[in-house]
C-alpha cells in the first residue's frame, strides 16, 4: 500500500525553485533514501511533508487523506513525525523531560502522566541514552542531541519518520550504530524517509533511494539502479566513488 | 535513595503546613499597618504567579498583564454599582478577562520576544484610553465603590486578608498542576523550541493562548479585590504600567518558570521595598535598584536557582566570572 504520494510538488523562494514538479510515493513499510548535492531541495521537500512550508502546486496525500495546508502539529498527530537537520531540543529541561514531553502529544495525545513516562523511557533505551536520563540536552555531545531527537520523534507513535541527515557527523561506528537502529525501527512497523550524505548509509539500508538535482527529482530506483545511473553520477556521486561503491558491491559474496 | 526521597518529600509538607498556619494565625497578632502589607504582598504574588503562568512557563513576556488588573477592577466597580453582590463581581470580571486574552491572544500570540511585550503594553494602553473616556466608567474622575460595612476596620483588613491569602493559595495550586500537567510539559517546550514543539504534535497557538488566558483571570480577580479594598479607583492607578514592571521584576527575581520563585520574588521586593522606603526616604529608589542589580549579577535565575545550587557563594562568583548577566 502506498502511504504517502506526492503528485507534482513545486515550492518556489522567490526565483529559486527548490522543488520542480515532483511526484513520487512511500510504499508503507519500506525504508526510501533521498540523496541529491546541497541545495538540490531535500529539506525542502521534508518541510513540505512536515508541514513547515506550504508547497506553491501540487498535492501531498498521506493514507489517501491531502495534508497541504495543515499545520506541523496536526501533520504529527495523523502520524508523521520528523527529525530536524538542526536539532531542535528542548534546552532546559532533562532527557527524560523531552520524550516525556513528545509521548504526551504525537499521534495518540491524552495519556496520562505515567504511561508517558514509560513510553519515553522504553524509546530512550531503544536509542541508548538510558543512562542520560536525569542529564539536561543541552550538555549532550551532539551524537546525543541526535538520539534525542530520534527519540522525541520516536516516541510520537509515528506511522512514517522523516530523517533529516540524523548520521551526518556521526563517526563511521557511530554510523553503523545509526543504521542498525534505523532497521530496529523499520522492524517495529515504521516507514522511514531518510535524508542522507553518507552514501554507505543510505545505499545500505534503503529500499529504493530517489536522487534530486536543482530541485527535480533526477531518478528512483533501487540502491544498485541508482549507483550505475549516469546522470546521478555526474551531478552527485562522481566516476571515483561510483565506481568504487560497485566493486564494493561485487566483493561481497 | 528512594527514602531520601520521601522524607524530603514529608519535609516538604510540614514546611508548607507550618507556613499555611503561621500565615493564617499572622494577622490576629499583628498591628494594621503590617497586615496591610502583607495584603500587599498577597495581591503582588498573585500578580506575579499568574503572569509567571505565561511568562515563566512559556517565555512569552506579557509586559501590559496589568490591563486585566484594570479590567477586573472596572467592572467590579462597574457591577456593584449596579447592585450586583462582590463576589459575583469578581468572578464576572476575571471570566471576562479571560474571555478577552482569548479574543486577542490570537493576532498578539503570532509575535514574540519584544514584539509581543510591546503588543501588550499598547493593549494596556489602549483600554487604560477607553475607560477614561467613557461615561459608565466615570471617565478621569474614576469610581467610587459602597465600602465593605463590617463592625471594625480591623474586621475589614481581615476580610481582605484572608481573601487575597485564599486567592494566592488557588493560584499557587493551578500553577504547580500546570507544571506537573501536559500544560506545563507544552509550554516549557514553547520557550525552550517553538519549532520543535510543534513538530512533535504541540498545538502551540492554542497552548498560549490557555497560559495567557489563565493568567488574564487570576489577575482580573484580584484587580476585583483591589477595588473592592480601595474602594476608589481612577484608570491610571489601576492601568500603572509600574504595576506590571513591579511583577515582572519579582518574577525574574524570585525564578521565572517555578512554582515558588515569584512568590519569593513578590516577599522579597515587597518587604525590601517597604523597609529601605520606611529607612531611607530620600534614597529608597536608588537603594533598592541597587539591591535588583546586584541580584540579577549574582542570581540571574533567581532565588529558587540559588536555593538549587545549596545556597554556594562558590556558585555565585561563578555567574560572575562566566559573565551570565
Amino acid at each position: 500500500m502506498r502511504i504517502l504520494e506526492a503528485e507534482g510538488v513545486t515550492k518556489n523562494f522567490g526565483g529559486v525553485c527548490a522543488n520542480r514538479d515532483i511526484t513520487f510515493f512511500i510504499e508503507e513499510g519500506e525504508i526510501l533514501g533521498l540523496i541529491g548535492p546541497n541545495g538540490s531541495g531535500k529539506t525542502t521537500l521534508i518541510n513540505c511533508i512536515g508541514g513547515n512550508e506550504r508547497p506553491d502546486k501540487g498535492s501531498i496525500k498521506f493514507e489517501g487523506r491531502t495534508i497541504v495546508g495543515l499545520r506541523p502539529y496536526q501533520i504529527c498527530r495523523l502520524g508523521i513525525s520528523r527529525t530536524y537537520q538542526v536539532v531542535q531540543p528542548f534546552a532546559g529541561m532533562t532527557v527524560r523531560e523531552n520524550v516525556v514531553a513528545g509521548a504526551l502529544f504525537g499521534r495518540n495525545p491524552h495519556q496520562s502522566m505515567k504511561t508517558a513516562s514509560r513510553k519515553a523511557e522504553e524509546v530512550l533505551e531503544m536509542v541508548h541514552l538510558q543512562e542520560k536520563l536525569e542529564e539536561r540536552a543541552e550538555d549532550l555531545t551532539i551524537v546525543d542531541l541526535k538520539r534525542l531527537e530520534l527519540a522525541k520523534a520516536l516516541v510520537g507513535e509515528p506511522k512514517i519518520l522523516l530523517l533529516d541527515e540524523v548520521m551526518a557527523g556521526l563517526t563511521p561506528r557511530e554510523t553503523d550504530d545509526a543504521m542498525e537502529l534505523t532497521l530496529k525501527i523499520r522492524k517495529s512497523g515504521i516507514t522511514l524517509f531518510i535524508v542522507e550524505h553518507v552514501m554507505k548509509a543510505v545505499m545500505g539500508i534503503s529500499d529504493r533511494v530517489m536522487a534530486l538535482h536543482h530541485g527535480s527529482l533526477m531518478a528512483t530506483g533501487t540502491p544498485q539502479e541508482i549507483i550505475k545511473n549516469e546522470r546521478v553520477i555526474q551531478a552527485y556521486l562522481g566516476e571515483k566513488f561510483a565506481k568504487k561503491m560497485k566493486r564494493d558491491k561485487e566483493d561481497v559474496p | 535513595m528512594r527514602e531520601k526521597m520521601e522524607r524530603k518529600k514529608i519535609l516538604k509538607i510540614v514546611l508548607m503546613l507550618l507556613i499555611l498556619t503561621l500565615l493564617g494565625l499572622l494577622p490576629f497578632h499583628l498591628s494594621g499597618y503590617w497586615v496591610r502589607l502583607f495584603i500587599h504582598i498577597f495581591m503582588y504574588a498573585i500578580l506575579a504567579e499568574s503572569t509567571n503562568m505565561l511568562m515563566g512557563f512559556a517565555g512569552y513576556v506579557p509586559f501590559g498583564n496589568v490591563v486585566f488588573f484594570g479590567m477586573g477592577a472596572y467592572i467590579t466597580a462597574i457591577l456593584m454599582g449596579k447592585g450586583i453582590p462582590f463576589f459575583a463581581g469578581i468572578l464576572i470580571g476575571a471570566a471576562i478577562c479571560f474571555l478577552f486574552t482569548l479574543a486577542i491572544g490570537h493576532p498578539i500570540l503570532k509575535m514574540k520576544g519584544h514584539y509581543f511585550a510591546i503588543a501588550t503594553m499598547g493593549v494596556s494602553e489602549a483600554m487604560k484610553q477607553i475607560v477614561t473616556n467613557l461615561d459608565i466608567t466615570g471617565g478621569g474622575s474614576g469610581l467610587s465603590l459602597v465600602p465593605l460595612s463590617l463592625p471594625s476596620v480591623r474586621d475589614v483588613y481581615l476580610f481582605f486578608y484572608f481573601l487575597m491569602f485564599l486567592i494566592l493559595a488557588i493560584t499557587v495550586l493551578v500553577t504547580y498542576f500546570i507544571s506537573k500537567g501536559r500544560l506545563g510539559y507544552a509550554l516549557r517546550a514553547i520557550k525552550a523550541n517553538e519549532e520543535g514543539a510543534k513538530s512533535i504534535g504541540i498545538n502551540t497557538p492554542f497552548f498560549k493562548m490557555i497560559a495567557w488566558a489563565l493568567s488574564a483571570f487570576f489577575t482580573g480577580l484580584t484587580g476585583g479585590v483591589f477595588a473592592y479594598w480601595m474602594t476608589y479607583i481612577d484608570s491610571p492607578g489601576v492601568f500603572d504600567i509600574v504595576i506590571a514592571v513591579k511583577f515582572i521584576i519579582m518574577i525574574l527575581v524570585g525564578g521565572a518558570g517555578t512554582v515558588f520563585g515569584p512568590l519569593l520574588g513578590a516577599f522579597f521586593i515587597e518587604f525590601i521595598s517597604e523597609l529601605v522606603w520606611s529607612k531611607f526616604l530620600i534614597f529608597h529608589l536608588t537603594i533598592l535598584g541597587s539591591i535588583i542589580v546586584l541580584v540579577i549579577i549574582f542570581m540571574p535565575k533567581g532565588f529558587i536557582w540559588f536555593y538549587q545550587k545549596r545556597f554556594t557563594l562558590v556558585a555565585l562568583l561563578e555567574n560572575v566570572r562566566e559573565g551570565k548577566v
